[in-house]
């Protein structure tokens, strides 16, 4: 090899006179070198340095061990991060979202529970839910009647029958909505549990944390010693859910992985802060709510409040009537993306590792009154300015519309409950591998 | 002619007045602005009132042309469009205040808004102008709409003065007394309101509205010092005359 | 709201304070960096609070707005006087103002180029006549084919 590169350069002094002897030597040089590969430093300060630096990081992420070591070397470095609220007073956030986590936006909920609804519509009242082909079990009229006395009688609960003394200020929720949810999610998975097997080996998170951090993108550096310098953005959500169910197998996926799918994933020519975000610089945290440890490191369902700064009422007022939808979604897109991708770092996925297999997770947000349900289904965790380029695929998101539960309570009697949303929130929780 | 801008409010104004004196009975020509919509309105009726109406009848009709209904707000800011790249734009008098107090209450209140939008525009041309390292178009229209600004607000002010010397008598909007504080000097005391009674204000307690009498004979000091300096300024003033006087009497014989 | 004005004690349950002759000016601006095309940008009085703008714009201008962003900006005081003094620049706020109603702002171009052309019988447009005339007469004398003054009787 040094020989090589030693003629290389004699080629290019002596030009043609030389040309005769590199075909003598090729043979030589198709021998076992002598020498080592010349390597470029890694410590000069120079592009092919900094390259070198740079694979070497890559590879000691590759050859990791252990997933809690990919994961120590993937947020080890800490440096300033624009960090995601996922209930943002931010306008427009959704679609900012959608650019910063490669989400296609889908609205209507995936072909399988679709096809339930219009069965179910199509069917008669007397049976409120048709079983389905798929995997989900049947749930008969008693078991929905029953599914409805427990949900009635959380409503009721925090709504009538315990006297309640008026909350504090920006405090409605905590005292109101948080029993009645807390109450709705374990009566209604308990019952539920015997039609679903998967339930009853799931685990039950209340007010779990979940962190993600990512990098996609770059920016060049406005000021200081580095201006003009190409910097990857990096971001970070800390979302804290309700509550949130794993379960130990994995959700079966919405569409195929390589499926082509016609929405786009908007672009966004401005930089973050105009949206406004912020950065700040701490731990980078990559957490599904769970150890690594912990067997049941898949997830189910999500249960989002929304908290009493961004209810409707208070939007209304603020003259953002058309914000409403806007950042229901936008809460969605990016609390299942951290939740979605942090599973998929558990099993040992990262940027320069995409995805085999696409992850799967559902979300209910709910203020008490309104619900809306949005599935998520991570294809892609390549964001970073490397890796996006030529790769087609997106993370997709559906969601619905928020649809009233119930209309008022009238003399210990829930009034208007409606059965669409109740059979929605059936589904999803029967959705198993 | 460059059509108007601050002035095609106030010539605009100027020329309904002018026309009003001289006959009342004559129905008003039209102005400077062609006004489509434009009826002409009894005497008692302010002018101010009909431009405003018009305005907003342009407004109105303008609007059509705009896919969003808010552009025309933030088009006030700006002068109008055949004025844009003008090197000066006309503009009348500044409203005096002679005018303005024949005026009615409510009409001075629409003037104002009037002045304000026309001044926002103007700060937001110099601005542009500035930026753009060009010259302000007409930049004297600025002063000309701060001193109606003015005259206007002295204008209210005197009216305010003279209904509370009717109602209440007091001279002053804000009331207030003469104190001595803790030194021994008077002072104007502004008087504000309070939440809770002066006895349960601690920190109105606190405040020392009284002089010591120890303090009397610093007050007598300080007098004095105030008399000295009064004589050594005009001792000195006295002497500066004279050099002066030496100077010229000197520079006269040579 | 105003600057430089005494307000009546407000307790909560009081109707609104009113403003009647309000002397705050805002000044619309062509904003330094990009902007979303639903922001406008402005400079406001120090004393401006968000919702004093919010009101302002939409009960004087009947403009719909969302949000508001403030920032203040400090004036440079780096400059110096002929006595070495520092002079400050006066400091002012700066209103970040995003629109509802999916409306959309851009700043016109409020000086654009016109061919001037002087009046009849002013000054300038004598003294432009006198320079042309000027300028053709520095003009060398195309016959003699760009041979040098110096050159020739």
């Amino acid at each position: 090899m040094a020989a090589c590169v030693s003629l290389s350069m004699l080629v290019t002094k002596n030009g043609a006179t030389l040309r005769s002897i590199r075909k003598l030597h090729s043979v030589s040089v198709n021998r076992e070198p002598v020498y080592p590969v010349i390597q470029p430093s890694k410590t000069a300060k120079s592009k092919s340095a900094k390259r070198r630096r740079e694979e070497d990081y890559l590879n000691e992420v590759r050859s990791a061990q252990t997933v809690q070591d990919k994961l120590r070397l993937l947020t080890k470095w800490q440096r300033k991060k624009y960090v995601l609220y996922p209930q943002t007073f931010s306008l427009n956030a959704d679609r900012w979202y959608q650019h910063f986590t490669k989400t296609a936006y889908l609205p209507g909920l995936p072909h399988k529970f679709s096809v339930e609804i219009d069965k179910s519509s199509s069917g008669e009242s007397s049976l409120p839910l048709m079983s389905s082909q798929s995997s989900s079990a049947a749930v008969d009229d008693d078991v929905f009647s029953e599914l409805r006395s427990v949900v009635c009688n959380s409503i009721l609960q925090e709504n009538f029958y315990l006297l309640k003394a008026k909350s504090f200020l920006q405090k409605e929720m905590q005292g109101f909505v948080a029993p009645f949810l807390s109450n709705l999610v374990s009566g209604v998975t308990s019952t539920l549990a015997k039609h679903n097997p998967l339930l009853q080996v799931s685990n039950l998170d209340v007010s779990p944390q979940v962190n993600f951090y990512w990098m996609r993108g770059e920016w060049p550096i406005p000021r200081g010693h580095r201006r003009g310098r190409m910097e990857p953005v990096r971001f970070q959500i800390d979302d804290k859910p309700h509550s949130q169910i794993r379960v130990p197998q994995q959700l079966p996926e919405f569409v195929p992985l390589g499926l082509e799918v016609s929405a786009e994933v908007p672009e966004i020519r401005y930089p973050p802060y105009l949206l406004p975000m912020f950065r700040r610089q701490y731990d980078n945290n990559i957490f599904t709510g769970s150890k690594l440890a912990d067997p049941c490191s898949y997830g189910h369902t999500q249960f989002h409040m929304f908290m009493d700064q961004f209810q409707r009422s208070k939007l209304i007022r603020a003259n953002l009537v058309d914000q409403i939808e806007v950042s229901l979604r936008a809460s969605a897109i990016a609390s299942l993306f951290a939740w979605t991708g942090a599973q998929a770092m558990y099993q040992g996925f990262w940027s320069h590792e995409d995805l085999t297999r696409p992850f799967v997770s559902q979300a209910v947000i709910t203020d008490g009154v309104y619900f809306s349900f949005f599935c998520y289904q991570l294809n892609t965790l390549a964001l970073t300015v490397q890796t996006d380029s030529e790769n087609p695929r997106k993370n997709l998101c559906w969601g619905t519309r928020s649809m009233r539960l119930y209309e008022g309570i009238k003399d210990g009697d829930v009034i208007g409950l409606d059965d669409r949303v109740l059979k929605l929130l059936v589904q999803f929780l029967l959705n198993r591998a | 002619m460059a059509a108007t801008s601050a002035g095609r409010v106030l010539t605009l104004c100027r020329q309904f007045q002018t026309a009003l004196r001289i006959s009342s009975t004559f129905p008003i020509q039209h102005s400077a602005l062609s006004l489509t919509r434009f009826t002409p309105f009894p005497l008692r009726q302010s002018f101010l009132c009909s431009y405003a109406q018009n305005h907003v009848g342009i407004a109105a009709q303008s609007r059509s042309l705009h896919t969003s209904q808010g552009r025309m707000g933030l088009d006030e800011f700006f002068d109008i469009p055949e004025n844009w790249g003008e090197a000066t734009v006309k503009s009348g008098a500044p409203w005096t205040a002679k005018q303005l107090r024949t005026k009615s209450n409510e009409d001075l209140h629409k003037l104002w808004y009037v002045l304000l939008k026309e001044k926002n525009m103007l700060l937001t041309i110099e601005q542009e102008a500035k930026r753009q390292r060009v010259q302000m178009p007409s930049p004297e229209r600025l002063k000309k709409v701060e001193r109606s600004m003015v005259r206007l607000d002295s204008v209210v002010k005197e009216r305010e003065n003279a209904i509370r010397l009717l109602q209440t008598g007091q001279e002053r909007a804000r009331p207030g007394a003469w104190r001595r504080d803790i030194f021994g000097r008077t002072y104007w005391y502004k008087f504000k309101e309070h939440v809770i009674p002066w006895y349960m204000n601690r920190r109105y307690k606190r405040k020392r509205f009284y002089t010591p009498p120890f303090v009397n004979p610093y007050i007598r000091l300080r007098m004095e010092q105030h008399l000295r300096r009064k004589v050594r300024e005009r001792r000195a003033e006295i002497h500066r005359k004279k050099k002066l006087m030496k100077i010229a009497e000197q520079s006269a014989k040579a | 709201m105003a600057r430089r004005v005494l307000y009546p004690l407000y307790q909560l349950g009081n109707p609104q304070l009113r403003l009647f002759r309000p002397n705050f000016f805002m000044t619309l601006v062509r904003p330094g960096r990009e902007l979303q095309p639903d922001t406008v940008q402005f400079r406001i009085p120090l004393e401006m609070t968000k919702c004093d703008v919010k009101n302002y714009l939409e009960k004087i201008y009947n403009v719909p707005v969302a949000t508001v962003r403030t920032r203040i900006q400090y004036g440079t005081n780096k400059k110096r006087n002929h006595l070495n003094q520092r002079v400050k620049r006066p400091d002012y706020k700066v209103a970040y103002v995003q629109m509802a109603q999916q409306q959309t702002f851009e700043f016109p171009d409020i000086f654009p180029k016109k061919d001037a052309k002087p009046e009849e019988g002013s000054m300038e447009e004598l003294e432009q006549k006198f320079m042309e005339d000027e300028r053709q007469r520095q003009k060398p004398d195309p016959r003699r084919g760009g041979v040098p003054e110096w050159f020739g009787l």
